[in-house]
């Protein structure tokens, strides 16, 4: 027998057996998607439960693309409490989670925080509904190079784009070149010049590329990039 | 013991002292490193922004190679790497529709003894921690240093599978074994900001700050890293941190294999200890020789 004192009332309630629990077979476990809609009981209690299907197109787009549903989140904000970049972000990465809930396709593509995640993986290891928010971000990100929508933090997509076509043309990263086409697509030009220069002496940065194994990461490249059909 | 070995870009160019410990320690342990033929970038930086598929793709190309070579144990140094090498095989174990696509790719059929190690989870092994203990070398006694892991190398556990998430202790154990004071800390996992490094440097310099505040508070006179994008976030950023908060740390930031290079007798000049930022030639001198 468990009993909740709630203020004015006593609610008694029989403590679930282990018999109870096999009825309460249609419960969602942690994570699983929770589509349709069910009736518990075996508390004395009937409880109608329904998480609503398909909420926004976007939603589902977003689950399509990167297998993570956000209807699943239940809004407790742990992952915000443990995110190290959330004081740089406009919206904390629950809010973005209920925009994409919302269909707010512009507001999430345009904002900051899908550039700020630093994909640290901390909200991922400590949710306790499972919501992979590093995997959402990533196919956000993917979204929002693909459709043009102008970024929010242009130098951060900017060092995605460029990394890519590093990976591109060398097979591996070759910092200096990164660097210089950072600095061109950015016109930071003075940014990080001294740091640049102590690597340097260093020997920190590399001063030619290595092409050891260009054939074989353009071919990797070419090949999956078929495979998303682009 | 033969592992294959991936460097990965950073130990190339910026973590250079991290591939040059790393050698010359497993050399004295007997582990023999056999350096992954053509390897390509593991696209950590830039792979996972671009397209799903890719970012599964270039680990596993790499990994191919390893188990063409004949091997089935790859060491991965950088926690970066690392972290997409164990989320590409993740992936593709749960996922066999994506493992023949992907396999298609990279023209290669995987078997399933493949096994992504990072060095650290080999080192603290207690077969190792037992020989390094045997070893009346020099002993790292008069240092008092903190072990910070970064964000990438436990989490999410069930990709990684390495220590534990939120508080980890194979670096801990490993370099009490060598004699150092290990100091407990409240920074182990946190990140440093590393995939801004060539971005927001603001972002960078706010989460090093917390790191190198932290190992002060605890009164650490150096910190062990595991990672070459932390140690250069830490080390590199240092000077400017300081003057953006006032403050002073000189806090050196060595790999751990360097720390355990010095205990094991390897020159300091093998272990690159000269190309740091903040000057890293102190630990020598607190190594207590038997
Ligand atoms: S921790 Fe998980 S369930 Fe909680 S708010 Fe964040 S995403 Fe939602
Ligand atoms: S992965 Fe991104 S959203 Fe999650 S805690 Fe880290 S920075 Fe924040």
């Amino acid at each position: 027998m468990i009993i909740c004192n709630n203020g004015d009332d006593v609610l008694e309630f029989e403590a679930l057996e282990d018999e109870d629990v096999e009825e309460d077979e249609g419960l969602p476990l942690q994570g699983e998607r929770t589509r349709a809609g069910g009736a518990v009981t075996g508390r004395g209690v009937e409880v109608e439960w329904q998480v609503p299907a398909a909420v926004s197109a976007f939603g589902d787009l977003l689950e399509e693309t990167s297998g993570v549903d956000t209807n699943v989140c239940y809004q407790c904000r742990k992952c915000v409490s443990g995110c190290p970049v959330a004081y740089a972000m406009d919206y904390t990465p629950v809010q973005l989670l209920h925009a994409v809930r919302l269909g707010l396709k512009d507001l999430v593509l345009g904002s900051a925080t899908i550039w700020l995640c630093a994909s640290c993986e901390t909200c991922v290891t400590r949710c306790p509904q499972n919501v992979d928010i590093v995997k959402a971000m990533d196919s956000l990100r993917v979204m929002a190079l693909r459709s043009g929508v102008k970024s929010a933090v242009p130098e951060v997509a900017g060092f995605y784009r460029s990394s890519l076509q590093n990976i591109r043309l060398f097979g591996r990263m070759y910092e200096l070149g990164l660097i210089a086409q950072l600095k061109l697509s950015t016109r930071q030009f003075a940014k990080d010049l001294d740091l640049g220069a102590q690597m340097m002496k260093k020997g920190k940065l590399k001063l030619l590329p290595e092409f050891a194994s260009l054939g074989a990461a353009r071919r990797v490249v070419s090949r999956a990039s078929k495979l998303e059909g682009k | 013991m033969k592992y294959a070995y991936y460097p990965g870009c950073s130990l190339h160019s910026t973590g250079k002292e991290y591939d040059a410990s790393l050698r010359a320690v497993c050399l004295r342990l007997g582990i023999e490193l056999v350096e992954v033929k053509g390897w390509v970038c593991c696209g950590s930086a830039a792979a996972h922004a671009a397209s799903r598929r890719l970012a599964v793709a270039l680990p596993l190309k790499n990994l191919a190679q390893v188990e063409r070579q004949g091997l089935e144990e790859v060491l991965v140094p950088c926690a970066a790497c690392f972290s997409r090498f164990k989320f590409a095989w993740h992936e593709i174990e749960g996922q066999p529709e994506l493992r023949r696509e992907m396999e298609d790719v990279v023209e290669h059929h995987f078997g399933d003894g493949l096994r992504i190690l990072h060095p650290l989870e080999v080192m603290a092994r207690d077969e190792h921690l037992a020989q390094l203990a045997s070893l009346k070398g020099p002993s790292l006694a008069g240092l008092r240093v903190v072990c910070y892991y970064g964000c990438l190398l436990t989490r999410p556990p069930e990709v990684t599978h390495f220590d534990d998430a939120e508080y980890p202790q194979s670096m801990d154990r490993l370099l009490s074994a060598l004699g150092a004071s290990v100091l407990d800390w409240g920074y182990r996992t946190d990140c440093c900001g590393a995939s801004f490094s060539l971005t927001r440097t603001d972002i960078v310099r706010k989460l090093s700050h917390d790191i190198l505040e932290g190992a002060r508070e605890v009164g650490a006179e150096a910190i062990a890293t595991a990672c070459p994008l932390c140690q250069l976030n830490l080390d590199s950023r240092q000077r400017e941190i300081e003057a953006e908060y006032g403050t002073r740390y000189n806090l050196p930031i060595y790999y751990f294999t360097q720390l355990m290079g010095l205990a094991l007798g390897v020159p300091s000049r093998e272990l690159m200890l000269g190309r740091h930022f903040v000057d890293a030639r102190r630990a020598p001198e607190k190594v207590v020789m038997p």
